[in-house]
């Protein structure tokens, strides 16, 4: 398989201030909140956050996945491959999905159709977005189990779901994602289930994957020591809003926000003893997100002005490295 | 008190688990989850356990409380065998040992304000009579920092973190000596999950509470507990104390273990260049050592013979041919 | 620890706590209406020397057979019997037959499916063995073999009826509680020194009501149908106290003479089981958490 031309722009994914509104007992409330970034070509961009911050919505925004009764875009562009997904009809949209743009999840036994066979699950996409044959497509199947490193994948065509462990299922997850060479990958939690030594070969699998197809990766994850193994960019999200976003060697270096530092004392390490320092209090829920910056409630650098909400500022220095804090960024 | 006094002493701990499977004629599969597995646990002493899914390290928790029937070995608790103990003794042991589990939703009836659950422990046990129950249960809750009109409301009202916090309460309601905590802190937030670390210890601290604390992530293990076991397919493969495991592993498998695990740094990354391999099933594992198909240093005796544990330094163990028996 | 003495989220403006089962139940009208028409049914019956116009057993020979007119709104029958007073008289038996019966079912039934799912092994086993073999038989046949074997009158009636729903209770409280085992709560019990009668019956049962009531609304209808089809064939409560299935029957005779004999009590089980079925599903949905909104 050989990687693909760089012809296109090497901005495989745009989002401009992305808002997606969630319905909650009848109300509808901002969960994510004018968010904005790129990814490029070959770039790995991680999403970080805890539950109910937003980032699994940003996938699904951005996928077109949203359940229409509770959730829609409410605002905001989102380009991928220089379609405006956004103003496209559904039945683009849909050919867009799975082509252009593939995803994987976190829990790979349920995102499989456990009755029916993994070659076909990897070949049905070829044949609907490619309109491939039958038998070109189940050989391209088998081509994409080994790209994954799945043994013996000709043997294994034929098998079920369920004779596969977690880890060898994700594989023929992100062989599905990858079935029509799509410029952008968006993985959600893609490790989270699995046991670390797992964890490792998926990431490993990944990390050759992306570099081999030019891919853009948009990868959501809550665990700060995945980003710290595979990401190029990081953007920290709470509560809908992005609040740092850096180069991920600048991120580790400088952790800026009052969140992302809390985020990382929080965090027991493997390499040393530490200290832990939680981080008091709990994410609110949306209807109570305080008014101006969602984290003042938890903040221990709180001052009055964060009853307004602040900009997305960048730090002296460094245009890649912006931060949504009055105090940080000595405003 | 002194923390070198033995509490709970596991010997040979062994169980396997049966189970029909396949279609149309089902054979019987044995799976040993749990095979020799000793260990011991000193008062006010946190023993870490990790090991990935299926190496039987809940299960260890279970067969030690009796929640399930072990096939042998034995456990002895301060001066009583748990395995063999009758059912009243049994009963005074619960007061004794008890479990904080992984999934707090589910750990909670559902039905059950949180005041008559922490309630119904104590007055089972005699511990609090009718009127005192209220004061012992809204003491309970405020230790583990959650506000007296908790005990008015249903598990379903509260957030993960705080169902976990009630969790504890109840463990520590008949006023244990041992707490199992299976995963305590795995299905929480990173944020949250810190909170609960900093309770768990202070009650340790505070209450002189020992910990048989289980864990796939070795680094809440590296900062709670004094002393690790390695589990591999329901084996101890390396055990010792937690600065020396960590720092310098021993077992392939505990190597293995830590260069996978997420480290928020980028200069001590995964190490993502580790060979390819999937844990072999317990139902059928590989003869010889359990680990030598993923091993890097397999040799022709780890294919044949099943290392036992041998010394390797100060109060560490390991079962690996690498090292001199 | 400050942080964590703030208590769950009080909601604030807006009420985020799920709609009760109870609204959600509601929702559709369906178990409303089903409620409301088993109630006024069970109060009608609760009164009926008060609300029936006539003594169901006096006979009037002069006046039988007359079809529904204003004094007879359903008629007399062929022995000048009012048919509607006959029919709110019989809705005594009926309903009370069915409850009875149904109670009694469900009580046995769930009892013994808590144990088997709860101790599993031996006991488990014996007691599907034992569900599967009374579960192998049409519901009907077996009522009419028991009824035949202990001879029919009101008891016997109840009994026969009781033990075909036994089964079928096992086998719902069985299944629920071996899915109530798979929650840590069940361990945590355990593992605080809680006897086993204390937890099947103080933590596991409450949890599996909802089923088992959903079920019991169900069988509700067919006891009562039971009971009808048992009287219908001669097998209920003897002749001459009224009881739907036995109205049907002694109309069913005469029914070339006058389709009202029949088509009244037969109206009346109808309208009972239909109100039944719609509580059993209202219920359902109200407890189903995969229910839509």
């Amino acid at each position: 398989m050989s990687a693909a031309p760089i012809t296109a722009a090497s901005e495989a994914l745009q989002v401009e201030g992305l808002t997606t509104s969630i319905r909650i007992a009848g109300h509808w409330f901002d969960a994510v909140r004018d968010v904005s970034f790129t990814v490029r070509q070959r770039e790995t961009l991680a999403l970080v956050g805890e539950s109910g911050c937003g980032k699994s919505l940003t996938a699904l925004s951005i996928m077109g996945l949203l359940p229409g009764a509770v959730g829609r875009v409410s605002k905001g562009r989102i380009v991928v491959d220089g379609v405006d997904m956004t103003a496209a009809t559904e039945a683009k949209r849909e050919a867009m999905r799975g082509d252009r743009i593939g995803m994987i999840f976190q829990e790979p036994m349920t995102s499989l159709n456990p009755v029916l066979p993994i070659g076909f699950q990897i070949a049905e996409g070829l044949m609907q977005h490619r309109g491939m044959s039958k038998d070109a497509a189940r050989k391209r199947a088998v081509q994409l189990m080994e790209l994954v490193r799945i043994p013996s994948a000709a043997d294994r065509l034929d098998a079920y779901p369920h004779q596969f462990s977690g880890g060898m299922r994700q594989r023929v997850m992100i062989a599905m994602a990858l079935a029509c060479s799509p410029r952008v990958l968006i993985a959600d939690e893609p490790t989270t289930a699995l046991d670390v030594t797992i964890q490792a070969q998926v990431l490993a699998l990944l990390a050759d994957l992306q570099k081999q197809e030019g891919l853009a990766v948009l990868l959501i994850t809550h665990n700060l020591g995945v980003v710290a193994s595979v990401a190029d960019r990081v953007m920290v999200m709470y509560g809908g809003d992005v609040v740092e976003s850096a180069p991920m060697r600048a991120f580790f270096q400088a952790p800026t926000h009052p969140y992302s530092e809390a985020l990382l004392a929080a965090m027991p390490r493997v390499d040393r003893a530490s200290k832990l320092a939680p981080i008091p209090g709990q994410v609110p829920t949306l209807p109570d997100m305080p008014a101006g910056c969602r984290y003042q409630s938890r903040c221990p650098l709180r001052i009055a002005k964060c009853a307004e909400r602040p900009p997305l500022t960048p730090l002296g220095g460094d245009p890649e490295h912006g931060v949504r804090c009055w105090v940080r960024a000595g405003a | 008190m002194s923390e070198n006094k033995t509490l709970l002493q596991v010997r040979d701990l062994s169980k396997t688990f049966l189970s029909r499977k396949g279609w149309p004629v089902p054979k019987t599969v044995a799976v040993r989850a749990v095979d020799g597995v000793s260990f011991e646990v000193g008062q006010g002493e946190a023993l870490g356990v990790v090991g990935e899914s299926g190496c039987g390290k809940s299960t260890v928790a279970r067969l030690a409380l009796r929640l399930i029937e072990a096939d042998g070995g034995s456990v002895r608790f301060g001066d009583t065998e748990v395995l063999g103990a009758s059912k009243a003794d049994l009963r005074r042991l619960r007061r004794r040992m008890q479990i904080v589990f992984q999934d707090p939703a589910s750990a909670l009836d559902p039905r059950q304000r949180v005041g008559e659950a922490l309630g119904e422990a104590l007055r089972v046990h005699g511990l609090a009579n009718r009127r005192d129950v209220r004061t012992v249960v809204e003491r309970l809750l405020d230790e583990v920092g959650l506000p007296k009109v908790a005990a008015d409301r249903f598990p379903h009202e509260f957030s993960g973190g705080q169902r976990q916090r009630i969790g504890i309460a109840r463990a520590l309601a008949l006023g244990p000596d041992l707490v199992f905590a299976d995963e305590p802190v795995s299905a929480l937030d990173v944020s949250v999950q810190a909170q609960i670390l900093v309770l768990l210890e202070r009650l340790k601290a505070e209450r002189n509470l020992a910990f048989v604390f289980i864990s796939h992530d070795l680094g809440v293990v590296r900062h709670f507990c004094r002393k690790v076991v390695v589990l591999y397919l329901g084996r101890v493969v390396e055990q010792g104390p937690v600065p020396d495991i960590f720092d310098t592993p021993l077992h392939p498998y505990t190597q293995l273990l830590k260069v996978s695990s997420p480290n928020p740094d980028p200069d001590t990354a995964v190490h993502m260049a580790f060979q390819e391999g999937e844990p072999p099933s317990p139902v059928n594992p590989p003869k010889g050592c359990h680990f030598h198909p993923r091993c890097p240093h397999a040799m022709d005796v780890c294919r044949s013979v099943y290392p036992s544990l041998r010394k390797a330094g100060d109060g560490r163990v390991v079962a690996c041919h690498l090292y001199p028996e | 620890m400050s942080d964590a003495a703030a208590p769950a989220p009080a909601p604030a403006k807006v009420s985020l706590a799920a709609p009760s089962a109870w609204r959600r139940a509601t929702r559709s009208g369906g178990l409303v209406v089903g409620l409301l028409l088993v109630i006024g049914m069970i109060l009608v019956a609760a009164f009926a020397p008060q609300v029936a116009p006539y003594d169901p057993d006096a006979q009037d020979v002069l006046l039988n057979l007359v079809g529904p007119t204003a004094d007879h709104w359903f008629g007399t029958d062929a022995f000048g019997r009012d048919v509607l007073s006959r029919v709110i008289w019989g809705a005594r038996i009926s309903l009370f037959v069915g409850f009875v019966a149904t109670m009694a079912g469900v009580v046995f039934g769930t009892v013994v499916g808590v144990i088997s799912g709860y101790y599993g092994g031996k006991v488990d086993k014996a007691i599907t063995a034992a569900t599967d073999v009374l579960l192998s038989f049409p519901q009907l046949i077996m009522g009419l073999m028991l009824v035949a074997v202990l001879g029919p009158n009101l008891q016997n009636l109840i009994l026969a009826i009781a033990i075909t729903a036994v089964p079928a209770f096992v086998r719902v409280a069985r299944g629920s509680t071996l899915a109530m085992k798979e929650r840590d709560f069940v361990d945590a019990c355990r593992a605080l020194g809680y006897g086993d009668l204390r937890i099947m019956f103080l933590h596991v049962l409450p949890n599996i009501m909802d089923e088992v009531v959903v079920m019991a609304s169900l069988w509700l209808a067919t006891a009562i149908r039971t009971e009808a089809t048992l009287s219908f064939i001669g097998l209920g409560v003897p002749p001459p106290t009224a009881t739907w299935g036995g109205i049907v029957r002694e109309g069913f005779d005469n029914l070339l003479d006058g389709w009202w004999l029949s088509v009244f009590p037969s109206l009346a089980i109808l309208l009972v089981m239909i109100a039944l079925n719609l509580i059993g599903d209202g219920l359902r949905d109200a407890t189903d958490p995969r229910a839509p909104q």
